[in-house]
């Protein structure tokens, strides 16, 4: 979702050193995990759960969308790693390393594949961990703008081309 | 109230809205998404300092870095004229001023070749809603919009090669490639394909004059050799080595900062994060406009040239292929030099894509005004089309991003400072070249000179490379850091210390904290940061 006309306006105004709320989501298959990421913001140690039972900044229970949220002082840039514990209490480390910060950031979201032990950075929010991507639709929906565009187009030339009324 | 003033109000209303919070951001934030911004507002600050040698003394240092290849000489004019500015305040004004003023240039063009001043604004919509456009705002690359030079050579060389042309329209031809030149070297080239385009049809239709053409020449050249020579003294034509950057071959190179399929569509959500948000969209109105123009505007003397610099743009703009963004499906004209060296200083054809943008802004006006003629009022919802293109499809202002444009405060004080950041082993130098970025845009605010050559084309011709990693060495091995800086007449280092690993992060502290056991901290400016002094230094003569 992009945001609002007034949050990206506002975000600029205050940007000097207003705290922002950065939103994180680890989306996956996977079930029965305890999510945690920790990071080092404005050289203190944070560490944030994320969660899938419907409470906090998590909208909905159980949907294979775990989500936290980290307030931050306007960093630029974050450390920041992805931990989960599986229901054998063994802890993985899904992602790890440094992110740049902008705003208005609304969310971070991560995708877990069942089976694989790295998560990786996605782009645009899947809504639950079956959802595809959104891959290719920015360019499939220019296409069929296009295709409007010209099918309408077209219709001037072939009532300029019919008979007299 | 005039159709000027109204198309000024207009272009001026469109640039703010697509430049979101820039007009309104004041000094207080950095308005774009990617790390060349930083380097934007660095080289507006630096620009009042340069000497008449092209040498800023504040950067690389103690040497100095040498700015002949400097990628735009009108913004380093610019930041030397309004040098009274806040770097970051100016920054933010021109965003919409350089939208606003294209877009009034596309506008007069589009009415100097006949167009009615309602239809004429079709090509004001399709520049300034551009990926290009977008790109340039996003990417931190404002000066490439300050390429009104480029729709004033085509509307220059029209008049030269009219048989009214005279030598006063190619001298201004001639004007216009210089200061095209000038705004960046990519506009410089996009000028030169714009010329040779338009002159090879005006061949092609018995309509080329030599008057007009020895007066463009007689400035062109000039301007062409003095450029050509401060480029090669600046040594840009050494390369930006290839395989150093990721790529497998040079042609991968090109072909990755090329227009293709995809990019030419709207911009997804994965361009602005991981794709520097290179954009060549195309309204897709104006494409369809451009593509019906043989049927709706007759002859061929009102769309050819017109459609030709746009199929001309393409061409050049695809790089060395026609791709989808993963494979190559059709080679084109720019592979047969791919196998040069030089060709590397070409790496983003996707921005020569301003010829297309010339081309189909005026001949969507051309062919609005004529389906109006056919239709009527049928024709009108072709301006929302356009607009709706700018906005939904484009996506701006909604991709503009904003960061804090303060600096930590610990960088107070004075003497030449070291910035030490970790180094990523990625080899397309992304992280490397954001953290030399933010090292520049923290020049620009504390004013102290640092190792970073700021306009170093790469990570390993950065001067603060190989000292890095020679002062790394020392402090993690015990070395004596503290004489190394003396060497290099540094005064303190700034540790950034949250970017590290936490056991190199306590390493590094560790050792610094031998050389200045009381530094400076600060949590402000987006940045934890450490600076650590070397006392003995404020004693040397």
């Amino acid at each position: 979702m992009p945001p609002a006309l007034w949050t990206l306006l506002t975000a600029a105004a205050f940007a000097q050193e207003a705290p922002a709320t950065l939103t994180l989501a680890l989306v996956t298959p996977r079930e029965g995990l305890s999510v945690e990421a920790r990071g080092v913001v404005l050289g203190e140690a944070r560490i944030v759960a994320l969660r899938d039972d419907g409470e906090g900044a998590d909208e909905q229970a159980k949907d294979g969308v775990y989500t936290g949220s980290l307030t931050h002082g306007s960093a630029r840039v974050l450390s920041l790693s992805l931990h989960a514990r599986g229901p054998d209490g063994a802890e993985e480390t899904l992602w790890e390393g440094l992110e740049r910060v902008v705003h208005p950031e609304d969310r971070w979201v991560f995708r877990l594949e069942d089976g694989a032990r790295r998560a990786r950075r996605v782009a645009a929010t899947p809504l639950h961990p079956q959802a595809p991507e959104l891959g290719a639709a920015p360019t499939a929906a220019s296409l069929a703008w296009a295709g409007l565009i010209l099918l309408y187009v077209g219709t001037f030339f072939r009532r300029a081309e019919g008979p007299a009324p | 109230m005039s159709r000027v003033a109204l198309a000024v109000i207009g272009a001026l209303l469109l640039a703010l809205a697509l430049s979101g919070p820039a007009p309104w951001a004041g000094d207080a934030a950095l308005v774009g998404r990617h790390f060349d911004l930083h380097g934007t507002i660095w080289f507006l600050s630096a620009a009042p300092r340069i000497d008449g040698a092209l040498v800023d003394p504040l950067t690389a240092w103690p040497e100095g870095a040498s700015l002949r290849r400097a990628d735009s000489w009108t913004l380093l004019a610019l930041g030397r004229i309004l040098a009274g500015l806040s770097p970051v305040l100016l920054h933010n004004l021109l965003q919409p001023l350089a939208v606003a003023s294209g877009a009034l240039v596309m506008w007069a063009l589009a009415r100097a070749e006949g167009v009615s001043a309602r239809w004429s604004s079709l090509a004001a919509l399709t520049w300034a809603g551009a990926g290009l456009t977008s790109t340039a705002l996003l990417e931190g690359h404002v000066y490439q919009l300050l390429n009104l030079s480029l729709p004033l050579l085509a509307w220059s060389w029209r008049r030269a090669t009219a048989p009214e042309g005279r030598a006063a329209h190619g001298l201004a031809a001639g004007l216009c490639f210089a200061f095209a030149l000038a705004t960046s070297a990519y506009t410089g080239v996009a000028a030169a394909i714009l010329t040779l385009t338009i002159l090879l049809y005006a061949a092609a239709t018995g309509r080329l004059r030599l008057a007009p053409l020895a007066a463009a020449a007689a400035v062109a050249l000039p301007a062409g050799l003095l450029y050509l020579r401060v480029f090669a003294d600046g040594r840009a034509v050494d390369g930006l080595r290839f395989v150093s950057r990721g790529f497998e071959s040079r042609a991968a190179m090109l072909q990755a900062g090329s227009a293709d399929l995809v990019t030419l569509a709207a911009p997804g959500p994965a361009l602005d994060l991981w794709g520097h948000s290179q954009s060549s969209f195309l309204s897709p109105t104006a494409l369809i406009l451009a593509l019906v123009a043989p049927f709706a505007l007759g002859g061929a003397r009102a769309w050819g040239p017109w459609l030709t610099l746009v199929v001309v743009g393409l061409l050049v703009s695809m790089g060395p292929s026609v791709s989808d963004g993963a494979r190559t499906l059709l080679p084109l004209p720019m592979s047969f030099i791919t196998d040069l060296p030089a060709a590397e200083l070409l790496r983003f054809p996707a921005r020569l894509g301003w010829v297309t943008l010339i081309g189909l802004g005026v001949l969507a006006a051309k062919v609005g005004e004529a389906l109006e003629a056919r239709v009527g009022r049928r024709a009108w919802p072709l301006f929302a089309f356009a607009l709706i293109d700018c906005v939904v499809l484009g996506g701006m202002p909604w991709r503009q991003r904003s960061e804090t444009a303060q600096a930590p405060s610990a960088y107070a004080g004075e003497g030449a400072i070291f910035d030490l950041y970790p180094e990523s082993p990625d080899p397309t130098d992304e992280w490397n070249q954001r953290l030399s970025a933010y090292a520049c845009f923290y020049q620009a605010r504390h004013g102290r000179p640092i190792a970073d050559d700021c306009v170093a084309p790469s990570w390993s011709q950065n001067p603060r490379s190989a000292k890095q990693a020679a002062l790394t060495e020392a402090l993690l091995a015990d070395g004596d850091a503290a004489a190394l800086l003396r060497e290099w007449r540094f005064e303190a280092v700034a540790l950034h210390p949250d970017l590290f690993t936490p056991g190199d992060r306590a390493r590094l502290q560790s050792a610094l904290l031998r050389i200045d056991p009381t530094p400076s901290e600060s949590v402000d400016g987006g940045e934890h940061l450490l600076v650590f002094t070397l006392p003995t230094l404020h004693q040397t003569p």
